[in-house]
C-alpha cells in the first residue's frame, strides 16, 4: 500500500494510479465536519481542483422527440388550435409567462416557472439539428455526435466528448459522468466519462478483506488495455473513491427541495449531490426516455402529463437544491432529437416532426426570456409541409453555453464543419 | 469439414470431453449434481484412456488451449459466436465433431433434446398463457404483473444458460432484438409472452418474411408501434416508419418521408381484438378503418378498393423481397456473429443467400458462421447479459428459477441490461462504445457470482479447477483461463491472477476470488 495523498494537483492520475484511495484524507477532514453540522457534509472537500472558469453542465436528453409544441405552447399562433383540434392545450390550462403573451407554458411545467421568474431559465423553441432524418435514431446520434447534415461524417465522438477533449486535464477520474447503465454518444470520446448506473451504490462487491488487492489487480489488468476499457477501469476505480467520501445515499437536498421518486428525479437528486459536493465532476448526463408520443398523448393528462410532471419537478426540485451554493457554476441544457408533427394524428397523438425545443438553465443564464423566432404552424410555413421549422441551429445555442459557461473556446472543435453566427445572447 | 487435422491425442482428448457432455447430459444435464457427474466421466473416461497417466502431454495441452484464439483454430470462434457463452463442454464436443459438423448439430436445432430446460421452465405458467388469460389473471389478482415479466426473462435466461440449443438461442436473442419491444408498454404486457413464442422462437431458425408477416400482425407489436390506432383520414407513421427504418430495408435507405405515409396508409385498419372480445391482442382487421384509396409505396402501386388486408399483405411481402432488406438483415447478421463493422463479402454473401433462399435463415447461417467469415470475425465486447450467461456457462453454473424478490431480474438490474425491457424498436446496442465504460456493474457480478452470494445461482469454480487442471497441467490461472476463455487471455492477465493467488493462502475462497477476478478481465469481456 503506497501512502495515501490529498493531491488535488495535475499529478492526481498518476498519483492515484498507484494510490487509489488516494482522497482517504479528506474523509478524515470532513468526518469532523459531518460531527459539527447538522446538515449532510459531503465527506470529502476536494477531490481534485475544481476549475471555477468552467460550470458544471447538465445535459438532459429528452428521448423519443418530445412534443415541444404542446410545452411551450404557441397560443398567439392562429393555426395553433386548427392544427390540434383535439390535443391543443387549452387557454385555461396554460401558465402564462411574463414578457410573452405569445407563449404559454403547459400547465404541468408549472414548476418551472419560478426558474422563469426568477431569470434563470430560458427557452428557444423552434431549435434542432435541421437535419431531414425523421428517424429517432439518427437525429440522436447526429445531435449527440454533433454531425447534422453531414450524412458522410465519419465522426464518432460525441460534442460533450469533445469539450473534454479539448479542455485539462486530459484524464479522469469523474470528468463526466452519464447517470445512465451504457455511454450516451453525446460524451463518446470524452477524457474521464463513465455511465453509472447509480451513483448512490457505486461500490466494490465481493469480500471486503480482500478489496484493496482485487482493486490493484482490476487495475493492473487494463493496465495497458487500450480504450475505451482501458482508462475506464481506472476511473472506474477512482470514481468509487471518491463516490464513497461523497455518500450520496444519505444525500440531503437544500432548501428543502423534494424530488419526485422516479428514475429521472432520483438521478437529478444524484446530480446534485455530486455538484454540491464539488467532486470536480464537469458534466452529467441525465436523460429521461419516453417521448414518442404517437397515440392518446393528452394534454393536460395522459401521457404527455406525466412526462411534463416528471420533468418539470425534477428540474424544479434540482434548480431549489442548487440554489443554495451552486447556482452560479451550474448550467443545464435540455433538448430532444426533434419535435413533433404541426397536426395532430387520428390517433390523438402526434408523429415525428422536425424543430423541437430547447431550455437552458442556469445563475449566468439570461433567463426569463423566450429566443428565438417562431416559424409559423400554418401549412404555408411548414418545412415540407409537414412540421415546424427549425429557426435556431441547437449549435449555436450550445456554442454560446461552451464558449461562456463552460470556458472552452473551442467551439470549431466541438461543433466541427458549423460556423456559429451571432449569439443568440443567452448566457453571461 | 475443416481442413484441421487433429493430433491423436486431442482427438482421444476431444472423445474424453465428448463422453462427459454425454454423461452430462444423461444425468439431466443442468443440474448441480449433474455437474458433479461430470466430473466423475470425465475422470473415468480419462483413466480408461491413459490420459492422466501423461500429464505433461503437450498435446493434451493443446487439445483444449491450442485450438483457442491465441493459436488459428476456427472452432474456439465459432463456438463463442454460436453460443451464450463459452463452455468447454460445447468445444470439446466442436471437436468431436469438426467444424462443419458442430455447426450443422446447432443448426438441426429440433434434433437436440431440450427436455431439461423444459423441465425446469415448468412452473412458469405464464408462459404459455395467451393474453386474455394473463389479462384476466391480473384483473382477479391472481397474478400480478411483474410476475410475468419475471417469468418472461427467466425463461430467457434459463435458455441461455442451460439449453444445449445454443445456436437457436442465440438467434432468439438476436431477433428479439431486431423486433424489440419493450414490455413496459401497457397492453404488451400481456402480450409478450405470446409474441416470444409464436413470433420469435417459432420463426427464429425458419424465413424471415414469415417472421416478418407474423410480427406486424400481432398483438404486442399492433400496440407497442401503436398501429392499432392507425385508422383512415390521419393515418399515423409510428409502425410503418419503424417497418422500413428497423425491420426491412434500413434507415433511409430508398424511401421517403412520402413513402412512409403511403405505407401507414396501406396499414390503416390493422388492429387487434380488445378485451371484451374475449380474444384480446389477437389481429382484426377493421374495414370501416381502412383507406381504400390507391397508394404507392417505394414503388410498389397498391391499386384502389383491395380486399381485407391485401394492401398490407402486398406491401409486406415487397419490403421481404427487397434487395435492400436482404442487404439490410445480412449486416445485422454479419455484425451480430462476426463483429461491429464486418467485411462487405461476408454481407454481400449472406445477401445473395438470404435471396436466393427466400430468407432462410439456416442457409444465412451457415454462410455467416462459415469458416472463411468466421476467419473475418473482429473481437466483440459482451453485453451485459452475456457476460451473465457466459459467466454461467463457463463455470457450469446453475441458474434457478426464482421468485419476484429473489430472481435473476435482480442480477439483470444491477447490470444494467433488462432483456425485454429497452424501451426503444431500435433493441440494445451491441458495440463497445456503448457498453465498454460500464466495467463496474460486471465486475461485481463477476466476483458476487463466484463467491456464491448470486442467491439463484449455484456455482462450484472450486471444484471445478481440479478437473481442468488433472486434464492439462498449468498454473492455476492457465486453468481458470482455459474455463472462462478457452485460453484467449493474456500472458499478463493469467500473471495477475496468479499473483493474486500466490500472495494469498490457496484457500477455497482465494480460489473464487480469482476466478472473479479472471472474469473481470478485460479479456473475458470479449468473444
Amino acid at each position: 500500500m503506497t501512502k495515501p495523498t490529498d493531491c488535488g494537483c495535475n499529478e492526481y492520475r498518476e498519483l492515484s494510479r498507484r494510490g487509489f484511495l488516494g482522497v482517504a484524507p479528506g474523509a478524515a477532514l470532513a468526518a469532523a465536519a459531518a460531527a459539527a453540522a447538522p446538515a449532510w457534509v459531503p465527506r470529502v472537500a476536494l477531490a481534485k481542483d475544481h476549475n471555477s472558469a468552467r460550470d458544471v453542465l447538465v445535459n438532459v436528453f429528452l428521448r423519443g422527440g418530445a412534443d415541444a409544441i404542446n410545452m411551450l405552447v404557441p397560443a398567439g399562433d392562429p393555426d395553433y388550435y386548427g392544427s390540434r383540434p383535439t390535443i391543443g392545450v387549452q387557454s385555461g390550462d396554460l401558465i402564462p409567462l411574463n414578457g410573452t403573451t405569445f407563449y404559454a407554458l403547459c400547465k404541468p411545467l408549472a414548476p418551472l416557472a419560478t426558474a422563469y421568474n426568477a431569470g434563470h431559465l430560458a427557452f428557444v423553441p423552434a431549435c434542432g439539428t435541421g437535419d431531414p432524418t425523421r428517424s429517432h435514431f439518427d437525429a440522436q446520434k447526429f445531435m449527440e455526435f454533433g454531425t447534422p447534415n453531414q450524412p458522410a461524417s465519419n465522426i464518432f465522438s460525441g460534442w460533450i466528448g469533445r469539450h473534454l477533449q479539448t479542455t485539462p486535464p486530459k484524464g479522469g477520474p469523474i470528468r463526466g459522468v452519464a447517470i445512465s447503465n451504457t455511454l450516451p454518444k453525446a460524451l463518446a470520446g470524452g477524457p474521464g466519462v463513465l455511465p453509472i448506473r447509480n451513483p448512490a451504490n457505486f461500490t466494490l462487491a465481493g469480500r471486503a478483506a480482500t478489496a484493496d488487492e482485487r482493486t490493484r489487480a482490476l487495475l493492473e489488468l487494463y493496465e495497458t488495455y487500450p480504450d475505451p476499457m482501458g482508462s475506464a477501469a481506472l476511473d472506474t476505480v477512482e470514481t468509487i473513491a471518491i463516490l464513497n467520501q461523497l455518500d450520496i445515499a444519505n444525500y440531503q437536498p437544500a432548501n428543502n427541495a423534494q424530488y419526485p421518486t422516479s428514475a429521472f428525479g432520483t438521478a437529478l437528486k444524484s446530480a446534485a449531490a455530486m455538484i454540491r459536493g464539488d467532486i470536480g465532476v464537469e458534466v452529467i448526463e441525465v436523460d429521461r426516455g419516453g417521448w414518442d408520443t404517437h397515440a392518446s398523448q393528452g394534454t393536460i393528462s395522459g401521457t404527455m402529463q406525466a412526462l411534463m410532471d416528471d420533468l418539470a419537478q425534477s428540474l424544479a426540485a434540482f434548480y431549489a437544491d442548487i440554489s443554495a451554493s451552486h447556482l452560479s457554476t451550474t448550467t443545464v441544457t435540455v433538448m430532444s432529437e426533434f419535435g413533433r408533427r404541426c397536426e395532430e394524428n387520428g390517433s390523438l397523438g402526434t408523429d415525428h416532426g422536425h424543430a423541437g425545443m430547447m431550455m437552458v438553465l442556469g445563475g449566468n443564464i439570461l433567463g426569463g426570456q423566450v429566443y428565438g423566432q417562431w416559424p409559423g404552424m400554418g401549412l404555408q410555413y411548414r418545412y415540407n409541409g409537414l412540421d415546424l421549422k427549425t429557426t435556431t441551429d441547437y449549435r449555436l445555442v450550445l456554442s454560446e453555453i461552451v464558449q461562456k459557461r463552460l470556458g472552452n473556446p473551442q467551439t470549431a472543435a466541438v461543433f466541427p464543419n458549423y460556423t456559429a453566427g451571432s449569439f443568440l445572447g443567452i448566457a453571461q | 469439414m475443416t481442413s484441421h487435422v487433429l493430433s491423436e491425442t486431442e482427438q482421444r482428448l476431444a472423445d474424453v470431453v465428448a463422453h462427459a457432455t454425454r454423461t452430462r447430459s444423461r444425468s439431466s444435464g443442468v443440474s448441480r449434481r449433474g455437474f458433479l457427474r461430470v466430473g466423475a466421466g470425465t475422470a473415468a473416461a480419462a483413466a480408461t484412456l491413459g490420459l492422466v497417466a501423461k500429464p505433461a502431454d503437450a498435446g493434451m495441452r493443446r487439445a483444449i488451449a491450442a485450438a483457442g484464439g491465441a493459436t488459428t483454430d476456427p472452432k474456439l470462434t465459432l463456438v463463442k459466436r454460436a453460443t451464450q457463452g463459452f463452455s468447454l463442454l460445447d468445444y470439446a464436443l466442436a471437436h468431436g465433431l469438426g467444424y462443419g459438423g458442430w455447426l450443422s448439430y446447432q443448426i438441426n436445432h429440433t434434433k437436440i433434446d431440450d427436455s431439461a430446460v423444459n423441465a425446469m421452465l415448468a412452473p412458469l405458467t405464464t408462459l404459455t398463457m395467451t393474453p386474455q388469460q394473463l389479462y384476466d389473471a391480473v384483473q382477479n389478482s391472481s397474478l400480478t404483473a411483474g410476475t410475468i415479466y419475471r417469468e418472461l426473462a427467466e425463461a430467457t435466461m434459463v435458455r441461455s444458460i442451460h439449453s444445449p440449443r445454443q445456436l437457436f438461442e442465440r438467434m432468439v436473442e438476436f431477433w428479439t432484438n431486431h423486433f424489440n419491444i419493450d414490455w413496459n408498454d401497457g397492453a404488451v404486457r400481456y402480450m409478450l409472452p405470446d409474441f416470444d413464442r409464436t413470433v420469435i422462437r417459432q420463426h427464429a431458425m425458419g424465413y424471415f418474411p414469415d417472421m416478418l408477416k407474423a410480427s406486424a400482425k400481432h398483438g404486442a407489436m399492433l400496440v407497442y408501434l401503436d398501429n392499432n390506432t392507425n385508422v383512415v383520414g390521419r393515418p399515423q407513421e409510428n409502425y410503418a416508419r419503424e417497418l422500413l427504418e428497423l425491420h426491412t430495408v434500413g434507415v433511409d435507405n430508398g424511401y421517403t418521408q412520402t413513402d412512409v405515409q403511403e405505407l401507414a396508409r396501406a396499414l390503416t385498419g390493422w388492429t387487434i381484438e380488445n378485451v371484451r372480445s374475449g380474444r384480446l391482442g389477437t389481429f382484426r382487421f377493421n374495414p370501416r378503418g381502412h383507406d381504400t384509396g390507391a397508394k404507392t409505396v417505394m414503388g410498389l402501386v397498391i391499386p384502389p378498393n383491395q380486399t381485407g388486408t391485401d394492401d398490407g399483405d402486398q406491401v409486406i411481402d415487397y419490403l421481404a423481397k427487397h434487395p435492400n432488406t436482404a442487404k439490410f438483415i445480412a449486416t445485422k447478421l454479419a455484425t451480430w456473429f462476426l463483429g461491429e463493422n464486418p467485411v462487405p463479402a461476408a454481407i454481400n454473401a449472406i445477401a445473395s443467400t438470404y435471396t436466393a433462399t427466400g430468407g432462410h435463415i439456416p442457409s444465412m447461417l451457415r454462410v455467416v458462421l462459415s469458416q472463411p467469415a468466421i476467419a473475418t470475425a473482429t473481437p466483440k465486447i459482451r453485453q451485459p447479459r452475456g457476460h451473465l450467461t457466459s459467466m454461467f456457462r463457463s463455470t457450469l453454473g446453475q441458474l434457478a428459477v426464482g421468485t419476484n424478490r429473489t430472481s435473476i431480474v435482480n442480477e439483470l438490474t444491477l447490470l444494467g441490461q433488462l432483456p425485454h425491457r429497452w424501451p426503444t424498436p431500435d433493441g440494445f446496442p451491441d458495440d463497445i462504445a456503448s457498453w465498454g465504460k460500464a466495467l463496474h456493474p460486471r465486475w461485481n457480478f463477476s466476483a458476487r457470482y463466484c463467491l456464491n452470494q448470486v442467491r439463484i445461482a449455484t456455482v462450484d469454480v472450486v471444484s471445478l479447477l481440479p478437473l481442468v487442471q488433472a486434464a492439462t497441467p498449468g498454473s492455476q490461472a492457465w486453468g481458470i483461463n482455459l474455463i472462462l476463455t478457452g485460453g484467449t487471455m493474456s500472458e499478463e492477465e493469467q500473471y495477475t491472477v496468479q499473483d493474486f493467488i500466490d500472495v494469498h493462502d490457496g484457500t477455497a475462497a482465494t480460489i473464487r476470488d480469482a476466478f472473479g477476478l479472471a472474469g473481470s478481465a478485460p479479456s473475458a469481456q470479449l468473444y
